[in-house]
């Protein structure tokens, strides 16, 4: 018989007169995986924030091995020995691997200076533990995500923790990455440390989960072992409704080539790269971390220089050009890092989504229309179903991750593009805003737009794609039509030029 | 939301009231219309440095602007070939104004085009400005380091005769560059730029450009200023400027304008300027002892822009 | 919550503001109180530009001194830090505030001209205060200054006379004042004058220095100027501010040296303060042309009392034309000045 590790009871919070959470009651068998499911805006990221005393709970109680626990910043949270990997890495950057490991706690010396050998032995200790081998002298921003975050489960756990809260941690890792953290839960719980999982990926919640608890709409609908669920059940759970396909189809043609690019280099990843597309067509791009599938799409943007090849748009050359002058012609692009390159963060929604549109919104005079604008914003938001109850006051910053997505993709779509390019469109998405932007995605294609999108999951990619070409290492290494579409082929032409694994 | 984006309007008003109440004098006729003409060359320098604040950048050459202009105008007006022809006030105005968009123009593109930050550009052309402003003084001067007897016509822009021209022009200036700010395509980016440049570039603003147009106006409407203040002082005095950089930032960022960029606006500048000159005219009127007022000054500029850092906490709290 | 601190926090300050405001009217009707038998109490607004020499703090003690000795007089001040857009706009404020007269040190004496104009327009009469408003510009209702020109004249003309009974002559550098004050003009043309009158043969002036009474920019100067012509043996300093400068650039290339020794630089000089005086006594000064600071500083109040009571005066500029100090009649008059 397990104890509790930890029991929440009746926990309300609200922001700004609106209730988020609505008296949520879990409890977490102390030693077990404990997976957390729903959709974005379900209110797990809230829970999870008052767990670690970011927020304040408005009523309930919390009991962290039968003891009341009322933690009234992070570090109380720490000190109860809970401890939190999050979705966004809180890593420094510009500082090494050691420096940011004992950040909070750095080993003094008897004149304050740092004892910085004593650290980086103590580093080299704890990473060990986890199988990675780096020295701690490097600076995070050399590292991988993988190693990053490794790095951040390693920071989190000097403090000896009880509780490890993951968040959507396998987003930007690779499978070989993924494998080496699920080896470090199962590693951690074989210590009897409680871990909770969040993750919108229901596979790996599945393979790695003990108990799953459902969020909807700020309220816990359900918790149960996970052997007596599957995949199905949990999605109309999350969801409220039944998902009959998760991706959506849609009648159209696909017309004449709009856009074709040969033997393109740019910078240091893309070395021979092409390809063409045509109306209508929605064209994915599947390649491993490191293959330039990004870099190719910056590239034809025109955010990164082209040192070689040429590009045909609309028959004629459109090789060497601007962004603005791209947007022009017709072409968007959202961006893979929504937060540095997508989104003024710290700005209202409406102000983010009229950004490209602005010049057409005012016209020769430069003076914008107010009104136009504000219901072009309304139009957008109700299209795609944007979780947002006030666009003027609302910052895109307190947006979840799939309504700030959704903020990006209104602002381009807005704009009327004849080529969509979406890099990792549904990163950090939950289910039913992915299916709203799959939706949107064929939509766009049926009225004769041409949609690109790279992404890393292949089946999403084998979801919505009329073909997928494949890149590695910098090359183009094959192209199947949707027909012919079958999961180790693909990474078969992934793995030809030698990418990580 | 009102209360919070215009706090210093409200903390203004407090002592406004709290002026004409207990302090002696200071409602008198005389007094209001000198406040309004202290006001008004300060706002539309201020006006113009805001453009370049809310880019997160400063532009120290608004001082040298100011010096430089004066003495080239007063040369302009009194001792060049010019002095007495019915042409000489308009074409003075029309140099003075282009020596601040010529200063605009270079600070503009060591910004944008040499990506030089905006600290060392600008304090580069500050120094070689006010070096230029005493250097011109001396050999145009004949001898003396200022010169006075300015035309009546060119003092009424200072407000002799007409107190209300000067307190007109700065309205004009701050009601077109606050609905520049706020309604334009251009306003609108440059608040973009100021929170994101990224982001603004990859959404298609151009980021070089708008940036480059930002100092040209940060100079031109410098030199505005230098042909009001010159007016005003009735000479041209080559070290008009010098003191003046920390009152020209000080309104801006008082104001709340956030000089990290990105947030603030020509209104809030507008409210800082009021908000300082006021704390000067109050000081001065109630006899305090000339070493308690920088004291109290500065005291009361940093509890307002306290004031406005906790509003602004106030705001962006709570992530998802 | 945050909110009403914000709110709590500037009505504080607005209160702290006004009990300030409080204390000064307290002061103000204390030393009324404190009057005897005149009937009227005036208040004099003093613009001051800066106090960073001897003669400006002793003209200031002595403005304050005479203020107290009347007794009916109250003194508003400001001080403009060589800042002449501020130093308007003060003086814009003592009007605001009804003073009945201005004493003015002006920062700048062009762009003077614009508070002067507002004093004559609100009928409160101005006095210039040792500093001139630059000629024709303005018109103040007195100007108390020193007799620069005459004295400077008298002073070199002594040292000619001097030199031609000991049948010297010598080759001069002339530092001159910053040219925005008035007063360092007329020294200039003072000393020229005297040179063009009398000196022939017997002092030649070959450089001329500017400092903008800055001692960094004198030091300069000084150095260039000795470097360039080593055979210079005599030196005007339009103020004994100077002397650290000159101190400093004929000690570095020796020719620091009282009268009589090898090396000796005949040095004559203005303003007769503490450090002219000693330098007098020490032997290293020919002549020093004294200014009455405090003498200047006691005029301004009682010219501003005159104007105040409605009385003319005998002309605008009342000159001081101060006491020459030479080393032959030091002993005498050291005690006076």
């Amino acid at each position: 018989m397990s104890t509790d590790i930890l029991t929440l009871k009746g926990i309300r919070k609200s922001f700004f007169g609106t209730e988020v959470l609505h008296g949520i009651d879990v409890s977490i068998r102390k030693g077990t995986v404990h997976g957390l499911v729903g959709e974005n805006g379900a209110g797990k990221s809230t829970l999870m924030n008052v767990l670690g005393g970011v927020f304040r709970p408005d009523e309930g109680e919390m009991l962290v091995d039968g003891k009341p626990y009322a933690p009234q910043s992070p570090k109380d949270a720490q000190k109860a020995h809970i401890a939190f990997v999050h979705q966004e890495l809180n890593l420094f950057s510009n500082l090494t691997v050691a420096e940011n490991l004992f950040i909070e706690d750095l080993p003094l010396g008897a004149f304050q200076q740092v004892k910085y050998k004593q650290m980086e032995q103590e580093t080299v200790r704890y990473l060990k533990d986890f199988q990675i081998d780096v020295n701690p002298k490097t600076k995070v921003e050399n590292l991988s995500m993988g190693v990053r975050q490794s790095i951040e489960i390693a920071k989190a756990l000097i403090i000896n923790a009880d509780v490890v809260i993951f968040d959507e941690p396998t987003t930007s890792l690779t499978k070989v990455e993924k494998d080496q953290l699920f080896r470090i839960i199962a590693d951690l719980k074989a210590r009897n440390v409680t871990i909770i999982y969040i993750s919108h990926i229901l596979e790996d919640v599945f393979e790695l989960c003990d108990d799953i608890s459902v969020l909807r709409d700020g309220s816990l609908i359900t918790t149960m072992p996970a052997g007596e669920t599957n995949r199905d059940a949990l999605i109309s759970l999350m969801v409220g409704r039944k998902l009959e396909n998760v991706y959506p189809t849609v009648e159209k043609t696909i017309g004449e080539e709009i856009l074709c690019c040969k033997h393109i280099a740019s910078g240091s990843l893309v070395k021979d790269a092409g390809l063409t597309l045509h109306r209508g067509e929605i064209l994915g791009v599947f390649g491993l971390m490191g293959s330039g599938r990004t870099e190719l799409m910056r590239a034809l943007f025109g955010l990164d220089k082209i040192s070689g090849g040429e590009i045909i748009y609309k028959g004629k050359n459109f090789t060497h050009h601007t962004p603005k002058q791209a947007i022009e012609a017709g072409i968007a692009f959202v961006t893979e890092d929504r937060r540095d390159e997508g989104l003024l963060m710290p700005k209202p929604v409406e102000e983010n989504l009229l950004l490209v549109h602005l010049p057409a919104l005012a016209g020769k005079t430069g003076v914008v229309d107010q009104r136009k604008g504000e219901e072009m914003a309304d139009a957008s938001i109700k299209a795609l179903h944007t979780k947002v109850q006030n666009k003027k006051t609302q910052l895109v910053c307190n947006l979840s991750g799939g309504n700030q997505q959704k903020v990006v993709l209104g602002k381009w779509i807005m704009h009327e593009p004849e080529v969509l390019i979406l890099d990792e469109p549904t990163r950090g998405v939950d289910v039913g805003a992915k299916y709203e932007i799959y939706t949107i995605i064929q939509e766009r294609a049926k009225e004769q737009s041409s949609v690109l999108v790279v992404s890393s999951e292949m089946e999403e990619l084998m979801g919505i794609c009329d073909r997928i070409v494949v890149m590695s290492a910098g090359r183009m290494a094959g192209e199947i039509e949707c027909s012919e579409f079958e999961q180790n082929s693909i990474m078969e032409m992934a793995l030809a030029g030698g990418g990580k694994a | 939301m009102f209360l919070q984006d215009n706090i210093m309007l409200f903390v203004f008003l407090v002592f406004f009231i709290c002026g004409m109440l207990f302090v002696d004098k200071f409602a008198s006729a005389y007094n209001i219309k000198n406040y309004l003409k202290n006001c008004a060359p300060l706002l539309v320098v201020s006006t113009g440095l805001t453009y370049v604040v809310l880019n997160g950048g400063i532009d120290f050459s608004t001082t040298s602007i100011i010096s430089l202009g004066s003495v080239l105008g007063a040369h302009l007006l009194v001792e060049s070939p010019l002095a007495g022809t019915p042409l000489a006030v308009p074409l003075t105005i029309l140099i003075i104004v282009g020596i601040g968009l010529a200063f605009g123009v270079v600070n503009g593109l060591a910004v944008s085009r040499l990506k030089m930050p905006s600290f060392v550009a600008t304090l580069s052309t500050q120094l070689i400005g006010a070096g230029l402003a005493v250097w011109f003084g001396s050999i145009l001067f004949e001898g003396a380091v200022s010169l006075g007897g300015l035309p009546e016509a060119f003092r009424a822009i200072g407000g002799r005769g007409m107190f209300w021209l000067p307190i007109l022009i700065a309205t004009v200036i701050f009601v077109i560059f606050n609905w520049m700010l706020c309604k334009t395509v251009f306003g609108k980016q440059i608040y973009a730029i100021g929170v994101n440049p990224r982001t603004a570039e990859v959404s298609g603003v151009p980021v070089k450009k708008n940036i480059f147009l930002l100092f040209v106006i940060s100079g031109g409407l410098a030199g505005v200023a230098s042909i009001i203040y010159t007016a005003k002082n009735g000479a041209g005095v080559p070290t008009m400027g010098d003191a003046m950089f920390i009152d020209i930032v000080g309104s801006v960022v008082i104001g709340g304008t956030d000089p990290a960029g990105g947030f603030g606006g020509v209104k809030n500048t507008l409210y800082g300027v009021l908000f300082l000159t006021l704390v000067s005219n109050i000081l001065n009127l109630m006899g305090i002892e000339w070493f308690y007022v920088d004291l109290i000054k500065g005291a009361l500029v940093i509890a307002a822009a306290v004031l406005n850092l906790i509003f602004k906490n106030l705001g962006a709290r709570g992530r998802a | 919550m945050r909110k009403v601190t914000a709110v709590v926090l500037t009505i504080a300050m607005s209160l702290a503001l006004a009990a300030c405001g409080g204390k000064a009217e307290d002061t103000v009707t204390t030393e009324e109180s404190g009057k005897t038998e005149e009937a009227e109490n005036y208040t004099i607004g003093v613009a001051v530009d800066t106090l960073d020499t001897q003669f400006w703090i002793a003209n200031y003690q002595a403005i304050k001194d005479r203020a107290e000795e009347l007794g009916n007089i109250t003194l508003v001040e400001a001080i403009a830090s060589a800042d002449a857009n501020v130093q308007n706009q003060q003086i814009e404020d003592f009007i605001a505030q009804d003073v009945d007269a201005v004493i003015c040190m002006a920062s700048d004496g062009a762009a003077i001209a614009a508070a002067v104009d507002e004093c004559n327009e609100a009928g409160i009469p101005i006095i210039m205060n040792n500093r001139p408003v630059v000629e024709g510009t303005a018109d103040p209702d007195a100007q108390v200054l020193s007799d620069n020109k005459q004295m400077a004249y008298e002073e070199m003309k002594w040292f000619i006379e001097k030199s031609k009974e000991e049948g010297k002559s010598y080759k001069c550098l002339m530092l001159v004042g910053n040219l925005g004050d008035g007063n360092a003009v007329e020294r200039r043309d003072g000393y020229q004058a005297a040179v063009d009158e009398f000196g022939e043969g017997v002092v030649e002036i070959v450089l001329s220095v500017p400092t903008e009474w800055d001692h960094e920019v004198a030091l300069a100067g000084l150095q260039s100027g000795l470097a360039s012509n080593p055979d210079i043996d005599m030196m005007i300093l339009p103020s004994d501010f100077l002397w650290e400068p000159v101190q400093t650039a004929l000690t570095e290339v020796g020719k620091w040296a009282p009268i009589g020794e090898e090396n000796h630089v005949a040095c004559i000089s203005f303003d007769g303060d503490e450090t002219g005086r000693q330098m007098m006594a020490d032997g290293y000064c020919w002549a020093d042309a004294a200014q009455s600071a405090a003498l200047q500083g006691e005029t301004c109040v009682d010219t501003a009392l005159s104007l105040i009571k409605g009385e003319s005066l005998p002309s605008r500029d009342i000159k001081d034309s101060g006491l020459l100090v030479t080393c032959d009649n030091f002993e005498e008059v050291k005690d006076s000045f």
